[in-house]
């Protein structure tokens, strides 16, 4: 008697338990369709503006309307340098007594340095940089 | 009161009151028991059948209601950066079941005014035929979709579709082709790549679509002001064989593709063929140094013209002194080619085409590419003319391919239309030795530098441009040439002292004209096409200009040429 209310009372938990865990799939399977629905719209809505903005920016019409709106011509050979052409300005350092009074070195463009951190960073290249800059090699 | 537990004993008398028969009592509880519970069961029973029936009828109802999963959308095609070039639209097809319809006229009448393409006419000669669908129109506007649908007009149905887009317009059209209204390639990449499309996988070309448009806008100018029918560019990196541009004029609009003729469609640059003219004196020059049958300083005579097996071999101006081979090639001289292609011979001549690529269809990625035209017999006639470009009839592509081979590394490399993965190893083979093309090089530099150069037109300052000219006549189909009907074309290797880039640029049937004096030559037409490419091209190639005197530059190049007589030498550099 008392086995069968237990089993009985089981089953109810159980079955309230199963109804609850499938009327939640039913609702999860709803809302993954409703974002499978929006991101498939969306993904649709992103393709058409790709595809319009590829147009927009297509050469054919940039070429156009810079050669309308913009006064732009190709760049002439001599505008055009390699940065190592441009002398390179050294920062202060405070604690070196030659580059804390501000001194600015020049260069010649074949010991320019590329990377100014390096350089100041390591004393060895420091002291040939002063010396590039009075007598270039 | 005064008994507590006579209390009780009365209470349960009253609640469940004795049973004067114990042994009966039990057994009309245990029947009532066993009621109940089978009460009880068929209850649940019947719940749990109802809960199962409803579940599944509302999956059935679910799966009923979503869009039947879409078809995998085509692949896109994309160009080296990743610029979108072929996608996919979406559109709405309005189709018809004419058995359906109750009044064919009314609703031709009704829908007429809504769809531009058709008439009442044919509108009702559509929803009378005998047949379950009739398609009224494939692009359907939202605006139009709902005000078709406010008609109510039964056997009027909607389906989505998609759309093939090529949203850059004209922009490399012959490369990416076409597809029909079911989406099956007809021709270019959607054609030759159609499976790979169609699982709905992109393609990346190696085409860079804005040195494409500069290409294909630069050709089209000289076809204008020449009053040419027609032209084909071709931007291609040595090192990897990456065809950066290719383009084939006048060229068509593949999203209105229905309206083009067949001379619009045909690619020039890689199913045409021609005979490709002087530029072959690259190859040919090429030949000699690497076969050891010349020198650069012996000299050939080239004051008469040469009789040769019937054929007679002029030049276009007279030289009085014996050229060198940085002469030939840079006063284009055919008598000097066609002697230096005799000491080579027809056997080694033969090799080095064949390991030019020039025998075969070349292993681009579409279907229109052409087997090159090569003479039945090799005698000497043969010889001496296939060493200026004649008699020998190439696609643009295949001179492209053969110039970078002997005026960059010296390997032949498989040109492709895909971009190269960084683990790619792509088709290549030694056909000239470094040396041989660093000569090669030095010398197309002096045909575009030197006062006496063919290609002075081709001049970009700064960006060491080295090219040869070429001008041949067509050859009629009946045989023999056209008089006044020329292919100008010009092949360009740039930076000369650091090889990158070939561009091969040709230009069909070009009219002379008053600023040319009536010259219509590859270095009247096609040179300056190429210089405005480089000069416009270059810094998206990352290409920067460079002082040709800074001795970094002079010395990668041979600079111990002499051009022209005695009294006015000049080494050009």
């Amino acid at each position: 008697m008392r086995m069968i209310l237990l089993v009985s009372i089981l089953t109810a938990i159980l079955g309230t338990t199963l109804y609850q865990v499938k009327i939640g799939i039913d609702q999860r399977e709803s809302e993954l369709l409703a974002l499978e629905r929006d991101i498939r719209s969306t993904e649709r809505e992103i393709a058409v503006l790709e595809a319009e903005w590829a147009h927009l920016s297509r050469p054919e019409r940039v070429l156009e309307l810079s050669n309308r709106l913009l006064e732009m011509q190709p760049i002439p050979e001599d505008r055009v340098l390699p940065i190592d052409a441009i002398p390179m300005r050294i920062l202060p350092r405070f604690d070196d007594p030659v580059t804390d009074i501000g001194v600015i070195t020049l260069l010649p463009p074949e010991t320019a340095p590329r990377d100014l951190t390096r350089i100041a960073a390591t004393p060895d290249d420091r002291i040939s940089l002063k010396t590039g800059s009075t007598t270039p090699q | 009161m005064s008994n507590p537990a006579s209390f009780t004993s009365r209470l349960r008398a009253l609640v469940l009151p004795a049973r004067p028969d114990p042994a009966r009592s039990r057994r009309i509880a245990e029947v009532r028991l066993v009621m109940s519970a089978v009460v009880v069961f068929a209850v649940f029973a019947a719940i749990t059948a109802r809960v199962m029936l409803l579940a599944t009828d509302e999956a059935n109802a679910r799966t009923a209601g979503i869009v039947p999963p879409e078809k995998t959308e085509r692949g896109q095609i994309l160009d080296r950066k990743g610029r979108l070039l072929a996608t996919n639209l979406p559109i709405t097809v309005l189709h018809a079941d004419p058995g359906e319809i109750m009044d064919p006229i009314a609703a031709a009448r009704a829908l007429a005014p809504l769809l531009p393409r058709h008439d009442e006419a044919t509108l009702t000669r559509l929803l009378t035929k005998d047949t379950r669908y009739v398609e009224l129109d494939r692009k359907l506007t939202p605006a139009r979709h709902a005000e078709i649908l406010k008609l109510g007009i039964p056997g009027i149905h909607f389906r989505k579709s998609a759309l093939r887009a090529y949203p850059s317009g004209r922009l490399a059209a012959h490369i990416l082709g076409q597809v029909d209204t079911d989406n099956n390639g007809l021709a270019g990449v959607e054609k030759s790549l159609d499976a790979h499309l169609a699982s709905g996988k992109n393609v990346t070309l190696s085409i860079d679509a804005g040195i494409q448009a500069i290409v294909a806008r630069e050709i089209n100018k000289q076809i204008q002001i020449f009053e040419a029918i027609g032209g084909a560019g071709i931007m291609l990196d040595i090192e990897s064989g990456e065809v950066l541009a290719l383009a084939s004029l006048p060229d068509f609009n593949p999203n209105h593709f229905g309206g083009t003729d067949d001379d619009t469609r045909f690619n020039r640059a890689t199913l045409g063929l021609y005979e490709m003219g002087s530029t072959f004196k690259v190859l040919n020059t090429a030949m000699a140094l690497q076969a050891g049958t010349t020198t650069l300083n012996r000299r050939y005579e080239v004051a008469k013209p040469l009789r040769i097996g019937g054929h007679r071999i002029n030049d276009f101006h007279v030289y009085d002194w014996p050229l060198t081979v940085p002469e030939i090639l840079v006063l284009s001289s055919n008598i000097g080619s066609a002697q230096m292609a005799a000491e080579i011979g027809a056997e080694t001549q033969q090799a080095y085409l064949r390991r030019l690529g020039m025998f075969e269809q070349l292993p681009l990625e579409i279907p229109e590419v052409a087997t090159p035209l090569i003479p039945r017999s090799w005698r000497q006639s043969e010889i001496a003319t296939i060493s200026y470009g004649h008699g020998i009839s190439v696609t643009p592509m295949h001179l492209a391919a053969a110039v970078a081979t002997a005026s960059g590394s010296g390997l032949w490399t498989a040109p492709t239309l895909l971009r190269r993965q960084p683990d790619d190893q792509p088709l290549r083979e030694r056909v000239f030795s470094e040396d041989t093309t660093r000569s090669v090089r030095s010398m197309m530099r002096l045909v575009v530098k030197h006062p006496d150069g063919t290609g002075n037109y081709a001049e970009a300052r700064g960006y060491m441009v080295g090219g040869k000219t070429g001008t041949t006549e067509k050859i009629r189909p009946e045989g023999g040439y056209y008089k006044n009907r020329n292919i100008a074309s010009f092949a360009a290797t740039f930076p000369v002292h650091d090889p990158r880039y070939v561009l091969v640029v040709m230009v069909d049937e070009p009219k002379g004209q008053k600023h040319s004096y009536g010259y219509a030559t590859g270095g009247w037409v096609a040179a300056p096409a190429a210089r405005h490419i480089i000069e416009n091209a270059a810094p998206l190639l990352g290409i920067h200009p460079v002082d040709e005197k800074a001795p970094e530059i002079r010395q990668k190049l041979r600079l111990d040429f002499k051009i022209g007589k005695e009294e006015k030498t000049l080494a050009a550099f």
